[in-house]
């Protein structure tokens, strides 16, 4: 059995990036205690290659194949009828974007005693599982292709029960670091094995689904009859978003404790459903002695040149065709400026090759450089500025990493970019502000923004100390590691669980 | 069939008498004729020795015993070819016709020379007799499986000939052969003439779909994959005949040689003419019902993949399910109507065919069995169409089963019941079947939804689950790197 066991999707330790490194940072930073991981992967067919090197501390490691579509045999038992009527109002619920009902939908897809009383083939194939079906869709797209309805459905559900089959290594702590089926498994662990679930969200999942899925092309949307008004994002994203929204709910019911890195992002938690008392800020730590002393430079000195710098990945949430942009006005009004846009590009190939041709268009070829994957903390000193243009974002590490090195920062108003830039605290706000808080996918501001940084160096200067005074109060990981170690040894202590669903009026098991 | 049966209605559909007529001669002969010629030359044949004089016990047995077990034997077969040759044709594969007709006709001469040359060993005639029957045997259930191809072919007429030629050949060459050789020569008069039957047939499946002397055996999956259909087949089959078969060890049956050959010459042949009387009604549901419903059929499943709504698709069904029901009740009309006509005349037919009062009992009770035997016959066709396998095997394991109540009953009861077994058996069996078919119509959009496999779903492997038996794959197990 591990003390932790973290339950990653699509991140650690095969993708690089904030939650990432948050959780290596984790493991690496506590060799006294042992932990294990549930990778949560699309198909066991797709490639992967570590992007961190395991610790010799993480003694049980898991992949979970959540699309592999699999008619698992399983044997079942007990009074299917009564199992129905346990399930049916959890489904209806996730539909309507809520998460009620998870206690007895557990009890009959898992039982009581390991065999369920629904399997795979009752869940999918059953005529009491059609009967809701064709309720829901009756009641709410009766005149929508049922063809595209039912699919939808069917690929909508079929990792929700696979999930209940997952093998979940024993631990004493469950750490779930986002909702949507990470949580969903955190709940099902927590509830087999009785043991408590922390929940930690960087960026809010529900959020990031959202907007990953309103612009998804894969997901069929009834087309608008003529003389209709179009509200909302179509029939059946519709469907997936309630159903993350759903999922996310019983995340926030079933975990013990929730903790998020920012005050933004706890708002929106209470505001997705999660009890406001069980939520905690606990913001991400950097390792502020080693990167305020860097050891190499990646670039030549050049005061000639003005530096511009990304850290991140080349994908569509950092909304870098917004700093491409940028870059062109920059350019057209100053000369020797310089961006370099420092992560790996292989997660999203296609985006990256979309970045490459507005480069191209934007006629930046020389002025702007991918650099691919890095080491950032020799860039840092090379920056005279970082700039982020996200969607979304959590507590962006890199930002705090770029005020190690003293660097001013233009960020997207997004996650804790305006906490991090400008004070989350009354004496916080008061050391002044480390860089300049921009509008979403506007990129004449963030070029202005540019501008005025690179025009008054005296305001690079004042923005560059009182970065580096803000990460060194508060911002240390060495205060991170202390907080967590003590959450994780009381959870550790904890009997069994003791979930925000209990004791609370409003939420039904 | 639904596809010849498409073609043939547009000739009744002409508007003229010949049309009509040639629909339905057409249609008569795709959908039953090697049985009506074949029990046309039994009778003529039958007619013929009677007429010389020559001894035709052991003749006539061999050939109800060829036909009968034929037809119970070929039924698996025919039935699991029927079924891949249609998956073949709406994939739009017509190239693995010949290498599966090359396949299947090999599996069956082999099956049906051992079956049949196992057998005629322990029969006491002569070596010519045993050749000759065992011929037959293979070639008559070649015939039998030659059918399930027909109803892909565009030249059907051609096999129409083929039948015609067949039965022309056939009483020629019996009658010939049997002036001089006795009871060898009419039964190798026979051989020769299923020998052309079968060979025009097949020239005519070589022509239309490429010659081809090649393997496919791509077919036999479907046994595996679909057990249920060949049984139900197996069991339809044995259902009718045992009305014949029971009553030959029965008090009034008799022996020909112990432990081999039993007979009851009597009903035997008298049950063969009353099956004709299910003729018409077959031809009609060929020509009329099977297209139309196949229409009803269609147009339900474009519902589907046109992405209608439930309610349309709905709508679609219950249309499907008025019509069918409409034609079923056309059917069973027209059935009893055919038997009322064969009853009326059946005085006049026992003074035409010299029939014992034996005789004219099971001409009368297979008649009455005959009329739930064909729409039991319709009830398992349709429900073969909706891959409703289950359903349609139970059916008739239901009619097997009273059958065999029934033949029991009716030997107790005295020769003027024999045959009412498969009047019971068969109304049975056709109760369960209707009742069964439109039970799952009325659910046939969950049906058809919840039969879908996920595209691209793996087939599960052990593998795929860890020692406690749930899904997942350990990369590290008790700090130990495992994969």
């Amino acid at each position: 059995m591990v003390d932790v066991l973290f339950f990653c999707e699509g991140t650690y330790p095969y993708v690089s990036g904030g939650v990432s490194s948050w959780i290596h940072q984790l493991i690496t930073g506590m060799p006294d205690l042992t932990f294990g991981i549930l990778y949560l992967a699309t198909s066991e067919t797709a490639e992967r290659q570590m992007k961190y090197t395991m610790p010799s501390n993480v003694t049980e490691f898991v992949e979970f194949y959540l699309y592999d579509f699999v008619d698992f045999p399983r044997v079942s038992d007990g009074n299917k009828s009564q199992g129905w009527d346990q399930l049916e109002p959890f489904l209806r619920n996730l539909f309507r974007g809520e998460g009620d009902g998870f206690g007895p939908a557990y009890e009959a897809v898992v039982g009581r005693d390991g065999v369920p009383v629904l399997n795979y083939q009752d869940l999918t194939r059953s005529f009491q599982s059609w009967e809701v079906l064709t309720d829901i869709y009756t009641k709410n797209f009766s005149q929508a292709s049922f063809s595209d309805f039912f699919w939808s459905w069917r690929y909508a559900h079929y990792p929700l029960y696979k999930t209940f089959s997952a093998e979940i290594p024993k631990a004493r702590v469950y750490h779930a670091v986002t909702t949507g089926w990470c949580g969903l498994l955190g709940a099902i662990a927590a509830r087999r094995y009785n043991r408590p679930l922390l929940l930690t969200e960087h960026g809010l999942y529900v959020n990031e689904r959202r907007i990953e899925i309103s612009q998804a092309k894969w997901i069929m949307v009834d087309a608008p009859k003529q003389g209709q008004l179009e509200v909302g994002l179509g029939t059946f994203k519709d469907l997936w978003i309630n159903l993350f929204t759903g999922l996310g709910k019983v995340c926030y019911h079933e975990a013990d404790s929730i903790y998020t890195l920012f005050e933004g992002n706890r708002n929106l938690q209470e505001q997705f459903g999660a009890r406001r008392d069980r939520i905690r800020v606990i913001p991400n730590g950097v390792n502020v002695e080693a990167l305020s002393n860097p050891t190499s430079r990646a670039l030549q000195r050049d005061s000639s040149r003005f530096r511009v710098g990304f850290v991140g990945r080349i994908v569509p949430i950092k909304d870098l065709k917004t700093l491409i942009k940028a870059a062109r006005i920059v350019t057209q009004q100053v000369p020797d400026v310089e961006f370099y846009l420092c992560g790996p590009f292989d997660e999203d190939k296609e985006y990256h090759a979309e970045c490459l041709t507005l480069v191209d268009a934007l006629g930046l070829e020389g002025v702007l450089h991918f650099t691919g994957p890095v080491d950032v903390r020799s860039y840092y000193p090379c920056f005279d500025v970082q700039v982020m243009t996200s969607i979304s974002e959590g507590q962006p590490l890199v930002i705090l990493e770029g005020f190690c090195s003293g660097l001013p920062c233009i960020a997207s108003d997004v996650g804790a970019c305006r906490e991090l830039i400008e004070g989350r605290t009354g004496e916080d706000k008061d050391l002044g502000p480390a860089g300049i808080v921009t509008k979403v996918g506007n990129p004449r501001q963030t070029a202005e923004a540019i501008l005025a940084l690179y025009r008054d160096p005296g305001l690079r200067a004042r923005m560059s100390a009182a970065g580096k005074e803000r990460v060194q109060r508060y911002y240390d990981q060495r205060e991170l590691l202390a907080e967590y170690k003590s959450i994780y040894r009381a959870a550790a202590a904890q009997s069994g669980r003791n979930p925000a669903a209990e004791g609370s009026a409003s939420w039904r098991a | 069939m639904a596809g010849i049966g498409f073609k043939l209605r547009a000739y009744t559909q002409e508007g003229t008498i010949g049309g009509l007529a040639r629909g339905y001669y057409h249609a008569a002969l795709v959908a039953a004729g090697p049985w009506i010629l074949t029990v046309l030359s039994l009778i003529i044949v039958q007619y013929l020795m009677t007429v010389q004089g020559d001894e035709t016990r052991t003749f006539l047995e061999l050939i109800i015993y060829v036909f009968s077990w034929s037809l119970i034997t070929t039924a698996p077969l025919q039935l699991v070819v029927t079924r891949y040759l249609a998956d073949q044709l709406d994939a739009q594969r017509l190239s693995t016709h010949m290498p599966t007709l090359v396949a299947v006709t090999m599996v069956s001469a082999v099956l049906h020379a051992v079956i049949g040359g196992v057998f005629m060993c322990f029969v006491e005639v002569d070596w010519f007799m045993r050749f000759a029957a065992v011929a037959l045997f293979v070639l008559v259930a070649e015939t039998w499986l030659v059918m399930a191809f027909i109803g892909a072919l565009r030249a059907y007429h051609l096999v129409a000939t083929s039948f015609v030629t067949g039965t022309a050949v056939n009483l020629i060459a019996a009658y010939s052969l049997g002036r001089y050789l006795g009871q060898d020569g009419y039964l190798l008069g026979m051989v020769v003439g299923q020998s052309a039957v079968l060979a025009v047939a097949l020239a005519s499946l070589a022509r239309e779909f490429e010659f081809d002397i090649s393997f496919s055996w791509d077919w036999l999956v479907y046994f595996k994959r679909v057990p249920q259909l060949p049984l139900a087949g197996l069991f339809y089959y044995a259902s009718v005949w045992m009305t014949l078969i029971f009553y030959w060890w029965g008090p009034n049956g008799y022996l020909i040689q112990p432990y081999v050959l039993y007979a009851f010459p009597t009903i035997d042949l008298a049950s063969f003419y009353a099956q004709m009387t299910i003729i018409p009604t077959i031809t009609a549901f060929y020509v009329h019902c099977e297209t139309s419903f196949y229409e009803d059929y269609r147009g339900f499943y474009n519902a589907i993949l046109s992405k209608r709504s439930l309610a349309v698709i709905a709508e679609m069904r219950q249309r499907l399910k008025q019509r069918l029901r409409d034609s079923l009740f056309s059917l069973f009309l027209l059935q009893v109507a055919a038997t009322l006509g064969a009853l009326t005349f059946a005085p006049e037919l026992q003074t035409l065919l010299q029939w014992n009062d034996g005789e004219r009992y099971m001409f009368r009770n297979v008649c009455l069995g005959a009329v739930p035997q064909v729409m039991l016959l319709f009830c398992q066709v349709i429900l073969f169409y909706f891959q409703l396998y289950k359903e349609a095997l139970i059916s008739s394991l239901v009619t097997f089963g009273f059958c065999l109540v029934g033949a029991f009953l009716t030997l107790q009861g005295g020769i003027d019941t024999y045959g009412l077994g498969l009047l019971l058996g068969a109304t049975m069996g056709c109760v369960v079947g209707y009742w069964k078919l439109f039970q799952q119509i009325d659910r046939l959009e969950y049906l058809t939804f919840s039969k879908q496999p996920m595209a691209e779903a793996l087939p599960f492997q052990s593998s795929m689950v860890t020692s406690d038996g749930l899904l997942g794959h350990y990369i590290v197990k008790d700090g130990r790197r495992v994969s």
